[in-house]
């Protein structure tokens, strides 16, 4: 076989075997519903039955009385904050969990008053392990009527603007926000919330400043599982989940996976088939009629 | 074999080069969190301490809830284990403590005020129960201040920089320990002074002692009581003239004055506590002039049973609660074996807030509208009868579960739809409630949507137009999405689906089918010259005469013409080689040659069966045609040339000895095509043995995809139509 043919067969191997490799090889994206490891959603997933949503348009397939865990590392644009209002007002109910990325947005165009301090919230004295893991062990009493008593955070931020009967869980006495812009400026103290329940329309919107609880490695330290659960049934009620991993930060492997995945759905159409019947047909009769010329 | 290796070589480095680009890709993720497991321990001495102090703030703040509430959390700090047992100690400690030391305050200050009662024997009393207390508070700092001094040693306060915050903080807890004791110390030495001064006082004044006698000693609530008794010193003097105060359960009922005869009577009504049993006593406090002079006295308590009749209530609720709808709530009094009251009064909470007061039977049904706003869920409603006269008062609750009723949908829909075209949707919306009226009402299909509205009577009509897309036949999901203008119905969302025909795009594929599968081929085969699969199959090649000597002077003439025998000259040799292979190509083959058949157009002839062998064949014959034709000669070096390439075919064809024999010599056209098909054929058949060819698999594949889709859509018609 000459270079050209070499090449040619180097080429379509490497391409192949890239592709195989992207497909197959496990994403270690932080809250991809995919990922095992660590810091994944994968063991949430399996022992809730959550659903995963990829594009909040969806929303408007999804029946009311289900309940969406969203985490918006991503800006969302005005029609998707619109989809989620439309969700929330109609009677769903929107979890909330976010810290350092974009849910200030999300609780702006919903009118409400709750923010994110994108603060690091630590508590060197009620931790697990050290002060960027703080416990949380005060509640309020629905949830402490679950049997919820510790709830373990990891690297959390805090809740700001919410009067205090809506507050759902708050940090020690011995929590501190530390102000990172001026040495000599005083830290806050706490306790701070970490999550509260507002209504809005017919729905509710739950705010976790933490969405880490839900990751493999942390979902079954103390009663993380049933804490989070029970924001997601709000009052106990069961409710279907959905995690919304559109606004996720992927890294280069994870587009390339939606990528081939979507690649793969458009090879399935008709058209698309038939193409490529085509392209075989057309190939193996220009190889025959060049055979033939050859002789 | 050494390009096989080189292939392999280069594969494996593209192979590596992608694995490590995707790993690298995978590890850029930003780090939000950490892995808990394999996070580092970390212990603050210095919060612990400083949690400490604080709790200790609020023990000398006499507020013992703060302090058990802080403390009780200490189990879940970040603490070595070694301190488990010195924390627990901290712990139990001083939230007795912070309980003692409200304990101490309230009794020094109710010894005060009995003791200003002269009340003596009960102030002494008092006193020693209080010390007793303080010397246990005393007791329980000892053990608080060793459990911090562990504590110190475990987390090296001691190795700590003078003016350190972990030294500052762990000094400031014994500081406060300190403080702790030093008030209970105070708080000792005022107690003694307060008994020293009730002794005192207990010694000069006169004891004085009271009776006290009721009549009945059970009684229904509101009935009369008659009491009496007398008041004397331990003398016997009769004290007249002095306020009595008749007490219940310790609060002041009535007060009396004695008579003359230091005797006092009177009645009381029962008061309406509707607790079983009453405790009454009498209690003569000195006042004005016997201040100072008599000490006071107070009766053994008398136990009045209390009458009264109890009645509970039974509440049944409505199945179902819905926001804006009213929900039945039936009730019955049961009295048991007491007279049951014609009506009574009863107010009606949900979930803590009053609704309604009305007054009702013994058995009752109440329709109790709720909010439109309400929260759906569990909510509870409480019925309380308020107490009249004998009656106790009855409280009674029951649950109910608020939600919204799911509207039913009858949807007129067909099963089969065409695209482009449109879809008529006709249908009604209603629940056990009544219709779902004036609602609006989202149809999708696709991407084509529409809204409508429900009438009074709840149905609705819809028409959709559907746009061309480049579906063939499949399932279509028409999404119907409601959202119902009355508080008691929930939205609803349904999904139903129908066959969807494309027929435009299905007429394009059959169309396309017929193209690639009929047409092209045709053109294909014209433009090559050649009839693809529809020549004679190969058969039994007949065995061909050998041809006679004239072959070979048909094929080198001019050769053979110019040759001098024996000449062994470059070019001889070269005539040589070349005369040789053509005979063992005719050997091979079983031609013939034709007449007037240059060389040219024999290689041509022999090419296609020869093979690898074939490129060098036709240098071969170059070289002779300039041989013949050309006025040069031959060199040394052409008849090495011309040698290498005789070797070249001669070790070529014997690979391929048996495939040449596969050429029909009776089909042999003019020129220098041949049968490629036959040829090829051959070929395959002998290479690849009596596999499918190539086309077959083409004609094959798309055989199928006819067949499936027509028998998709027949299936999917006969479904329907069921």
């Amino acid at each position: 076989m000459k270079l050209p043919g070499t090449l040619f067969t180097v080429i379509v191997m490497t391409l192949v075997v890239g592709f195989l490799s992207i497909w197959f090889y496990p994403t270690v994206q932080d809250f991809m519903v995919a990922n095992r490891t660590w810091n994944g959603l994968k063991e949430y997933s399996r022992l809730s039955g959550a659903a995963e949503i990829t594009s909040l348009s969806d929303l408007s397939a999804i029946p009311l009385d289900s309940a969406i865990v969203f985490i918006p590392y991503i800006s969302p644009d005005e029609s998707e904050l619109a989809n989620v209002k439309r969700f929330v007002e109609g009677g769903g109910n929107l979890v909330l969990m976010d810290k350092y990325g974009f849910g200030n947005e999300v609780l702006s165009y919903l009118g409400l008053t709750a923010r994110f301090t994108n603060r690091p919230l630590v508590d060197p004295l009620f931790s697990f392990k050290n002060e960027s893991l703080p416990l949380v062990t005060d509640f309020a009493d629905e949830l402490k009527e679950q049997g919820i008593k510790v709830v373990v955070l990891n690297h959390p931020t805090a809740l700001d603007g919410i009067d205090r009967p809506q507050w759902l869980a708050w940090s020690s006495a011995t929590s501190v926000l530390p102000d990172n812009r001026s040495a000599a400026a005083e830290q806050d103290e706490g306790p701070f919330p970490v999550a509260a329940s507002f209504r809005s329309g017919k729905g509710t919107v739950t705010v976790v400043s933490d969405p880490s609880i839900m990751i493999n490695s942390m979902l079954q330290k103390e009663d993380n599982y049933r804490f989070v659960q029970y924001l997601a049934s709000r009052g106990g009620k069961e409710m279907s989940v959905f995690v919304a991993t559109s606004h996720l930060k992927a890294n280069p492997l994870d587009i390339s996976k939606t990528r081939l995945n979507d690649l793969r759905e458009l090879l399935r159409s008709p058209y698309a088939l038939l193409g490529i019947v085509g392209l075989i047909f057309v190939g193996v009769s220009r190889y025959t009629v060049w055979k033939g010329k050859i002789r | 074999m050494k390009a096989f290796r080189r292939r392999v070589i280069l594969a494996v480095a593209f192979l590596l080069a992608v694995m490590a680009l995707v790993a690298s890709q995978a590890a850029l993720a930003v780090e939000l969190h950490e892995d808990p497991d394999a996070a580092r321990t970390a212990f603050s001495g210095i919060s612990l301490f400083r949690y400490y102090s604080t709790s200790l703030d609020f023990v000398l703040s006499c507020n013992p809830a703060e302090v058990r509430a802080r403390l009780e959390k200490m189990p879940f700090a970040n603490l070595p284990q070694s301190l488990e047992p010195a924390t627990a100690d901290f712990v139990s400690s001083i939230i007795d403590v912070s309980g003692l030391v409200g304990d101490v305050d309230s009794a020094i200050e109710n010894i005060r005020q009995i003791e200003r009662q002269s009340r003596s024997d009960e102030a002494a009393q008092l006193g020693q129960e209080a010390v007793g207390k303080i010397s246990q508070a005393l007791s329980l700092l000892d053990s608080a201040e060793r459990a911090v001094v562990i504590s110190g040693k475990e987390l090296k306060v001691i190795g700590a920089p003078e003016g350190s915050e972990l030294k500052t903080s762990y000094y400031d807890v014994l500081t406060r320990i300190d403080r702790i004791r030093q008030a209970f110390e105070v708080e000792k030495d005022t107690l003694a002074t307060l008994n020293q001064e009730i002794a005192v006082s207990g010694k000069s004044l006169i004891s004085t002692r009271i009776t006290l006698g009721i009549d009945p000693d059970e009684a229904f609530v509101g009935d009369e009581v008659h009491f009496e008794g007398d008041l004397t010193t331990a003398g016997g003097e009769v004290l007249g003239g002095r306020q009595v105060l008749i007490l219940a359960g310790g609060l002041q009922l009535v007060n009396v004055i004695t008579d003359v005869g230091g005797k006092y009577r009177g009645t009381l009504a029962v008061h309406p506590e509707y607790v079983s049993e009453l405790i009454l006593q009498s209690l003569y406090l000195p006042g004005g002039e016997d201040v100072g002079v008599y000490a006071s006295s107070i009766s053994p308590g008398l136990v009045l049973k209390v009458l009264f009749y109890e009645a509970s209530l039974k509440l049944t609720v409505g199945d179902k609660a819905f926001p804006g709808r009213e929900i039945k709530v039936s009730g019955t009094f049961d009295y048991g074996g007491s007279p049951p009251l014609g009506s009574r009064i009863i107010e009606v909470y949900l979930d803590d807030v009053f609704a309604v007061r009305t007054s009702v039977q013994p058995t009752f049904d109440i329709d109790l509208k709720l909010d439109t706003g309400i929260d759906l869920g569990k909510h509870v409603v409480s019925i309380s009868g308020a107490a009249a006269g004998r009656y106790a008062p009855v409280v009674s609750s029951a649950g109910i579960e608020v939600s919204r009723e799911m509207p039913l949908l009858d949807l007129n829909m067909p099963g089969v739809v065409m695209i482009p075209g449109a879809v008529n949707l006709s249908g009604r919306l209603y629940s056990e409630l009544g219709p779902v009226e004036n609602a609006p009402i989202d149809l999708r299909i696709g991407n084509s949507w529409i809204q409508a509205k429900t009438m009074g009577d709840g149905t609705f009509a819809a028409r959709i137009n559907l746009r061309p897309d480049l579906g063939l036949v499949e399932w279509r999901d028409l999404q119907l999405s409601v959202t119902p203008r009355e508080p008691w119905h929930a939205p609803l969302k349904a999904t139903m689906r129908m066959l969807a025909v494309n027929w435009v795009n299905c007429g394009a594929f059959l169309a396309a089918l017929v193209f690639l599968g009929i047409y092209i081929p045709r053109r294909l085969r014209k433009k090559a010259g050649m009839r693809l699969g529809t020549g004679p199959k190969p058969s039994v090649i007949p065995p061909v005469p050998r041809a006679e000597p004239a072959v070979a002077d048909a094929v080198v003439p001019a050769a053979a013409q110019n040759a001098e025998p024996g000449d062994a000259g470059p070019g001889g040799r070269i005539l040589n080689w070349y005369r040789m292979i053509v005979r063992r190509i005719l050997n091979l083959t079983r031609l013939t040659l034709l007449p007037r058949q240059t060389l040219r157009e024999f290689a041509f002839e022999v090419k296609g069966v020869l093979g690898p062998a074939a490129q060098p064949f036709l240098d071969l014959t170059g070289m002779v045609e300039r041989l013949l034709y050309s006025r040069q000669g031959a060199t040394d070096a052409d008849a090495a040339r011309g040698q290498r390439l005789y070797r070249n075919i001669e070790q070529e064809t014997g690979r391929f000895q048996i495939a040449a024999r596969s050429i029909i010599a009776g089909e042999r056209v003019q020129g220098v095509q041949s049968e490629t098909g036959a040829i090829s054929d051959g070929l395959a058949s002998e290479m690849f043995g009596t596999a499918l060819t190539l086309k077959a698999w083409l004609w094959t594949v798309l055989f199928l995809a006819v067949t499936y889709y027509a028998v998709l859509l027949y299936v999917l018609l006969l479904l329907i139509s069921r």
